[in-house]
């Protein structure tokens, strides 16, 4: 049964109405409205005595439709019809969609547009600085007043962000100075200088991939956390509760974050050290028949005095760079969900960035000043 | 407790008695640790995955804190299971969305809003306008009135009535709010010792249970009766049957 029919009626249409008008039925009822005349030239009697049970969305849609080809405004008036009709048909009066048109978003210039940029990031520019310096004051005011360094949260977030990542940490450097050795022995290997394979595995650990590896890490695993958990308290108003009752958020929730990690790194890096060097030592006596002594002894003469502190001094540095843009990260979730899903994704890959950038400066300072 | 069609019927408990988790239980959100949940006649318990997709159309849902998607604007998150369960042509979803904002008295231009840019009682709205999308003739309401004003709630409470006497629907409402209890009500459950008793509003003013007598005996409880009283009418709740 066709859901609608048009008849002439004299001067005015009749539309008959029948079948089951559900929302199940709405694409076919779609594709009959498109097939009514496009304007009414007369007044319009909706016949419902035929349609059972018509619900609202589809009725609402009729109504739509209707009043779209009637820019006359003839009368439309139901006849057989639930009460209900009467009711939509009032709402539909009072407030027809069309009379409130919808903004067009893309008009925008693209001069107004780079504008809009330019400013966002001047914005977002100063309010790092802002963050930057929130931290330092409060770090001064732990001078005079060691209070505001929370000893206790400084404590859990050196367990959590430190203890907890010792055996990732390790095993990874572990095999990674394993892989490293392996493909460095066979290049050496066919210029029978296997002994340089500890050179190799020494310095590029000591110097670069310890604290590199060990910070890329940390990124994932507590520049995230940290984003999530503040953003979460933000979202929570949690933040706000704290600076309604007196309390600094930075001092409480951000700064014992930052230095957590800024002393947590560093004792990563070590044991990173460590067992880079271990795993270089194991492959060299496996693969390259070097004894442990003569590892042992090699390694020493490879070590320039500076080489295993070139490497340690990065990783506060890098703890800085994770912890703050972090944090920062977190402290800038409003509203949403979505957002707090994007600002931890965008912790996690700017502070890895920043990380890289920060080494590379490193590297050039450090042939700079030959250290 | 039972509920009956075409009635707006309140469950009250104190806090922590298992309201929430009384309609998470009829929901089907977590299973009942005994005893059986019926809807439309069928066993909401031991239904088929098939069935039981077919059953949840029929009912709407409001949580507390409106449980809108944050990520969606209110027009998107009204459209949410209409695009869900039928396919539709953009400027009929948009038709939709608009009837149902007509319907919860919401105005046109918050169909673009995102809902953590409208105000606690839009929230609630928009909610509701997202529950009624499928038109069920079901719907259950958690504290619907609560973290509003009393005029927002008192809009509310005639919001609800309006579109139970045209929608005809059957209403299931958790509530604390006495004034919303009063208005809208036909029967109301009370949870109380671990179990429920069910009774109409007046029935429950004569309940000798301490805990009831205080619950709508109390100086709050007084203060709604008194206004319910002088404004004269008993509930459209009772007005509309058929």
């Amino acid at each position: 049964m066709t859901l609608l029919a048009l008849e002439r009626n004299g001067l005015s249409w009749r539309l008959r109405l029948g079948g089951g008008w559900s929302l199940a039925a709405m694409a076919t009822i779609e594709a009959e409205l498109r097939s009514l005349p496009a304007e009414f030239d007369g007044d319009v009697v909706c016949d419902w005595s035929d349609a059972d049970a018509p619900g609202i969305g589809p009725a609402w849609t009729l109504l739509h439709g209707l009043a779209e080809r009637n820019p006359g405004r003839h009368a439309i008036t139901h006849a057989g019809a639930p009460y209900l009709l009467e009711f939509l048909q009032t709402l539909h009066d009072e407030r027809h969609p069309d009379d409130h048109p919808r903004p067009d978003p893309g008009t925008e210039g693209a001069i107004s547009a780079l504008g809009r940029w330019t400013l966002a990031q001047g914005l977002e520019a100063r309010g790092a600085i802002g963050f930057y310096g929130r931290i330092v004051m409060v770090l001064r005011e732990a001078l005079t007043r060691p209070g505001a360094l929370r000893v206790p949260s400084l404590v859990r977030h050196i367990y959590e962000t430190g203890i907890t990542a010792i055996p990732i940490v390790a095993l990874i450097a572990f095999l990674i100075s394993v892989i490293v050795a392996y493909l460095g022995a066979q290049q050496l290997s066919r210029f029978g200088a296997n002994i340089f394979v500890v050179d190799l595995v020494t310095i590029s650990v000591l110097r670069e991939m310890g604290v590199l590896l060990t910070a890329i890490i940390v990124a994932g695993r507590s520049g995230s956390a940290f984003a999530a958990e503040i953003g979460v308290m933000q979202l929570n108003e949690e933040t706000d509760a704290l600076r309604a009752m007196g309390m600094n958020p930075i001092e409480i929730l951000v700064v014992p974050r930052v230095l957590a990690l800024i002393i947590a790194l560093p004792l990563l890096t070590v044991i990173a050290d460590a067992m880079g060097l271990a795993g270089g030592g194991l492959l060299s006596l496996v693969n390259l028949h070097i004894p442990l002594p003569q590892f042992m002894s090699r390694l020493r003469e490879s070590l320039a005095p500076t080489t295993f502190w070139s490497g340690l001094v990065k990783a506060p540095v890098f703890a800085m760079l994770i912890g703050t843009v972090g944090a920062y990260r977190g402290m800038q979730v409003r509203e949403s969900a979505r957002e707090l899903g994007r600002l931890t994704t965008v912790a996690v890959v700017q502070s890895i960035f920043m990380v890289i950038l920060a080494d590379a400066l490193f590297a050039v300072l450090f042939v700079k000043i030959d250290f | 407790m039972e509920v009956r069609p075409d009635e707006i019927f309140g469950v009250v408990g104190g806090s922590g008695a298992g309201k929430s988790v009384l309609l998470r239980t009829i929901l089907g959100l977590r299973r009942a640790n005994a005893g059986t949940v019926e809807m439309f006649g069928e066993d909401m318990q031991n239904l088929s995955k098939s069935r039981r997709a077919a059953l949840v159309r029929n009912f709407g849902v409001t949580f507390q804190n409106g449980a809108l998607i944050s990520s969606l604007t209110v027009a998107q998150n009204i459209q949410l299971p209409l695009r869900e369960y039928f396919s539709l042509s953009e400027a009929t979803l948009n038709d939709l969305a608009q009837l149902n904002l007509a319907l919860v008295g919401l105005p046109p231009d918050a169909a673009d809003k995102y809902p953590a840019q409208l105000s606690g009682g839009m929230v609630k709205r928009a909610a509701l306008a997202r529950a009624l999308s499928l038109e069920p003739k079901l719907l259950f309401l958690d504290e619907p009135t609560s973290g509003l004003d009393p005029i927002s709630a008192a809009a509310f409470d005639e919001l609800l009535l309006y579109l139970h006497s045209r929608l005809k629907l059957t209403v299931v409402m958790v509530t604390h709010d006495l004034d919303s209890l009063f208005r809208t009500c036909g029967r109301v459950g009370v949870i109380v010792d671990r179990r429920m008793i069910t009774d109409t509003l007046d029935g429950m003013l004569e309940n000798p249970h301490p805990w009831i007598r205080d619950y709508f005996h109390g100086p709050r409880a007084r203060g709604a009766q008194l206004a319910e009283r002088s404004e004269e009418h008993r509930p459209v709740a009772q007005g509309h049957h058929g």
